[in-house]
């Protein structure tokens, strides 16, 4: 569901003086995006969960910061980020010191797992046998993290500038990181553009 | 950018959008909204200078309240102005005593 800013602004002042409704409205506009960014770039639904309710709690308490300049799913979006590289940062930190060796969840991928291996080989057949999602974890690991956040940046509709704002990063850089990506993607999914 | 490209980008970069029921995303939304904190009033997110005039109307009032309380002198008893009354009537009474008597005729 696409809202506009001014809608946007409406509802974030609405929302800042108390009015739960109005938030649900603004939460349902962006809520997947921000799950997606969370789930693809922790690669872990627990963790992308806890990091989509931290992300929408801290959006309730500063809500009256929101200006309505980009719409509210980007604002949001800049939240998400931040939150998943304070993720990142602290699981490297943990890895560092060796406390996740008996992770109770074995299943889960570990940040250097997340590091794309140029050297793995992917045999066609292997890769064919792989479900959908596989396919994608595949082929984000082929990817920086730069062009990794600006990929599913941009698998959420959103534009260029958002995107460069989100990422505090200049729109030429971005649209590199867009090239490269979508040669990535389009090579790992089989896909054509 | 053209439409096309963003179009392009939507159907390969949308790939990596999660997709989940609508059951999962309400769920999700009922988790985070019984999380929400209450606001503590709705004044939160107004800019300082709103107050002003709040703060200055109260500082009115309580200048008054202070002037209201500030101490007067006592009235004096009934007792005691009756009481002085009299001293004022003896002392008069004494000047009366000390003229001689025939300058009073």
């Amino acid at each position: 569901m696409e809202i506009s800013t001014d809608r946007d602004q409406e509802l974030a002042t609405a929302a800042t003086g108390g009015d739960r409704n109005a938030f649900e409205i603004l939460m349902r506009s962006s809520q997947q995006a921000v799950f997606s960014l969370a789930c693809r770039l922790t690669k872990n639904e627990s963790e992308a969960d806890d990091i989509t309710q931290e992300t929408f709690i801290s959006a309730w308490k500063h809500i009256g910061s929101f200006r309505g300049e980009i719409p509210f799913k980007a604002w949001v979006l800049k939240i998400t980020l931040n939150k998943c590289r304070s993720f990142w940062r602290w699981s490297n930190i943990r890895r560092l010191v060796s406390l996740d060796q008996d992770t109770d969840r074995p299943d889960e991928q570990s940040l250097h797992e997340t590091i794309p291996d140029k050297n793995l080989p992917q045999p066609d057949k292997a890769f064919e046998s792989l479900d959908h999602s596989e396919k994608i974890t595949r082929a984000l690991n082929a990817l920086s993290l730069k062009q990794r956040e600006a990929a599913i940046l941009r698998g959420q509709g959103l534009e260029i500038r958002e995107i460069a704002a989100i990422m505090k990063t200049a729109q030429g850089t971005i649209k590199a990181h867009l090239f490269e990506a979508r040669r990535k993607l389009a090579l790992t999914l089989r896909e054509g553009l | 950018m053209k439409p096309e490209k963003k179009d392009n980008d939507l159907n390969l970069f949308g790939q990596l959008r999660v997709e989940k029921p609508e059951a999962f995303w309400s769920a999700q939304r009922a988790r985070i909204l019984a999380k929400l904190p209450e606001r503590r009033n709705a004044l939160r997110g107004l800019p300082a200078w709103t107050l002003a005039p709040a703060f200055a109307a109260a500082f009115l009032l309580v200048m008054a309240w202070f002037a209201q309380k500030q101490p007067t002198t006592p009235s004096m008893p009934e007792a005691e102005v009756q009481m002085l009354e009299n001293l004022d009537m003896l002392s008069e009474m004494d000047i009366l005593q000390k003229i001689p008597e025939q300058e009073l005729i």
